[in-house]
């Protein structure tokens, strides 16, 4: 099969990032935030990519995944260390939703393959649904779809598939977001933040060190010295 | 309890902290008897690691008394005198399943950046920023140890603190620049930096069954040690042409291993590094290359260039021709001391290796921004100063350092 997807926006940052003058806009704007003590240091091209992320969308020039195409589609692919059905079946469940999937606060199963859906947005902001699990495939594919009357419309899917040499299983998530009108931009922003990807992409991530280890990985709280 | 806390560029300060808590089922709380400054370490102090903030306990090189485990932890007990691997394994990924621990899947509690700028983000690692999980560092009274059955070992009887301490980052780093490079018999091994890494590389290449081991530096005391401790010809680069005498020494042929143990922040004379400094002042280039590129036109045709100083994003003008031209291989990587634990105290036990000369200082942990400004300026004959939070400060500071107190 021939790989579609159009080029993300990751390489638009990395091909930018590799053009001397987004560098040094990058590292202009890095410099700029360290005076503000937004990052303390900024020294490395780390701190310079990142600041000059933040950068494009502080200033209207938001990053391509972000502006708000209708739908807008988020996709992200993770590689899990544990056999398919094991992956599958914790998928198959939304009620575990909630451990690895940020700013999904809670799961409720409100009949069979349905759920209400309650996720907190920045400033305490819940936005709320009941959705039908669609399309299920044993062991392959999970499709979820928010019911009419929806505070953001939105549909999903994850797919499985085993990892060659025995690494596993792959799961490709895709998540779409829909509304009438032109709300569509400001629910997202309110719901996902400034990164949509980047939201999938770590809720993977700590689905991933669930399965793998047992928990999510964390260093907080931790002891620190004064601010 | 007291930490060594980081509160901005060359700006260090123990203060009284929280105690560490155990958070996971995997944790243990390690109480610190002994934790070792690094040259890693000197590039989060002088800022070309970002994502520090102020209050961030430093230190990841560390040996101490398990005082508490967590639910899951069964193959450790209250009591136990261990040393912790100062880059976390999860012990449960691909990678931690073949043994490249510091490449580890899970640990990284803070990925964003690294996969942002490197496509994907490597292991967490104690004490070393928000770019490496946020992880409260070693030098610290108590220390949390996350996946603690993979990160922890215990010191095997015999084996002293002051020796034991090093399995922790320094030996293990060292062998692995040797692991890298692969030597073999008969092999010319070249090591620029004679730190505490470069040092433990010699050992190990010459373990490895290298005939010969070169260590370039520029601070006497430190080439004289690499001379004693590791049978090694010196070259000083303030009062020689590197590649001259590498070309002298090996008969034109070059170095058939070259390791770089010193990485992004590279001292150097000349132009080429007046324009690193320059770039790098300007954040224009995160690395100065001046080692690299060393390296990289002396090795022998064919050969391999090992890199385990540390490097951060981006580096100018390597020689990439030569590279290809040459055919060499290029291996870099941060430790994956795991894998190397057992066989280094096998070595140590067996009397091959003996890293206890690295500790030239051992001090209370009080005498914290003034260990890092000696280990930085490499004065008093510095290698590592080690901290010693059972020490109190003041008069009693045990100085094993060749001169006075420093
Ligand atoms: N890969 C890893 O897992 C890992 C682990 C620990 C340390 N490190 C890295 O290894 C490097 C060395 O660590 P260390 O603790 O030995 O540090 P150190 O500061 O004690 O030693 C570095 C040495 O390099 C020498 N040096 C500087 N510029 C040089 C040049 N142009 N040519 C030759 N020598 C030069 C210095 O004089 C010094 O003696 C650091 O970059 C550190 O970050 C990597
Ligand atoms: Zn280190
Ligand atoms: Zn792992």
């Amino acid at each position: 099969m021939a790989y579609q997807r159009s080029r993300s926006s990751k390489d638009d940052l990395a091909a930018d990032l590799f053009t001397p003058g987004s560098l040094a806009v990058g590292v202009i704007a890095a410099l700029a935030l360290r005076r503000m003590g937004t990052l303390g240091l900024v020294g490395a091209a780390l701190g310079g990519a990142w600041a000059y992320q933040t950068w494009r969308n502080k200033t209207g020039k938001p990053p391509t995944h972000v502006i708000p195409r209708a739908p807008l589609t988020v996709r992200r692919s993770i590689t899990i260390g544990k056999p398919r059905p094991e992956v599958f079946a914790y998928w198959r469940d939304p009620t575990h939703f909630p451990r690895f999937m940020a700013h999904v606060e809670d799961v409720r199963e409100i009949g069979p393959d349905a759920h209400h859906w309650v996720v907190r947005g920045p400033l305490h902001t819940a936005m709320e649904w009941d959705a039908d699990l669609v399309d299920i495939r044993e062991n392959q594919h999970i499709g979820w779809r928010a019911r009419p009357g929806a505070d953001i419309v939105n549909e999903g899917s994850v797919t499985f598939a085993d990892a060659p040499g025995g690494r596993g299983t792959e799961v490709h998530l895709e998540v779409t977001y829909d509304a009438p009108g032109g709300k569509l931009g400001a629910m997202v922003a309110r719901l996902m933040g400034e990164e949509p990807d980047r939201q999938a992409h770590d809720d993977l991530r700590r689905l991933k060190q669930i399965l793998e280890t047992g928990h999510v990985t964390s260093s907080q709280p931790r002891p620190h010295g004064s601010r | 309890m007291r930490a060594l806390c980081w509160n901005g560029i060359n700006d260090l300060r123990v203060e009284t902290i929280d105690d560490p808590i155990i958070l996971d089922p995997g944790d243990v709380i390690v109480k610190v008897k002994l934790s070792s400054v690094c040259g890693s370490d000197l590039h989060l102090l002088d800022g070309y690691v970002p994502a520090m903030r102020s209050g961030d306990v430093l230190g990841h090189e560390f040996l101490g008394e398990v005082v508490e485990t967590g639910a899951g932890v069964s193959k450790l007990t209250k009591g136990d005198r261990v040393i912790v691997i100062s880059i976390i394994g999860c012990g449960h990924c691909w990678f931690c399943d073949n043994q490249l621990y510091s490449l580890c899947d899970n640990s990284n509690a803070t990925p964003g950046m690294e996969e942002t700028v490197y496509g994907h983000a490597g292991a967490g690692i104690f004490g070393y920023s928000h770019a490496f999980g946020g992880y409260a560092g070693s030098h610290a009274e108590y220390i949390r140890v996350p996946y603690a059955e993979t990160n922890v070992f215990k010191v095997p009887d015999g084996v002293s603190d002051e020796t034991a301490v090093f399995v922790s980052d320094a030996v293990p780093t060292g062998w692995m620049a040797a692991d890298l490079a692969d030597v073999q018999d008969g092999d010319v091994v070249a090591v620029w930096g004679a730190g505490g890494v470069g040092l433990m590389a010699m050992t190990a290449a010459r373990i490895m069954g290298a005939e010969r081991v070169i260590a370039i530096d520029r601070f006497p005391d430190r080439l004289k040690k690499a001379h004693a401790h590791a049978g090694a010809e010196i070259v000083n680069y303030e009062k020689v042409d590197v590649h001259d005498a590498l070309m002298d020494m090996t008969g034109g042929r070059g170095p058939d291993r070259c390791i770089d143990a010193v990485g992004l922040e590279a001292h150097g004379t000349g132009p080429g590094y007046l324009y690193d400094r320059a770039k790098q002042a300007l954040r224009l280039e995160t690395g100065r290359a001046t080692v690299l590129r060393q390296a990289v036109r002396a090795c022998r045709k064919g050969g391999t260039v090992s890199v385990i100083g540390v490097y951060g994003g981006f580096v100018d003008t390597f020689p990439m021709g030569a590279l290809m031209n040459k055919a060499l291989t290029m291996r870099g990587g941060q430790q994956h001391g795991q894998r190397y634990v057992p066989t280094l105290f096998e070595h140590i036990r067996e009397g091959r290796l003996d890293p206890s000369y690295l500790m030239t200082h051992r001090w209370p942990l009080d005498r914290g921004a003034e260990g890092y400004g000696m280990f930085k300026h490499k004065t008093d004959d510095c290698l590592r100063v080690v901290f010693d939070p059972t020490l109190s400060a003041g008069p009693g500071a045990n100085n094993l350092g060749a001169g006075g107190p420093a």
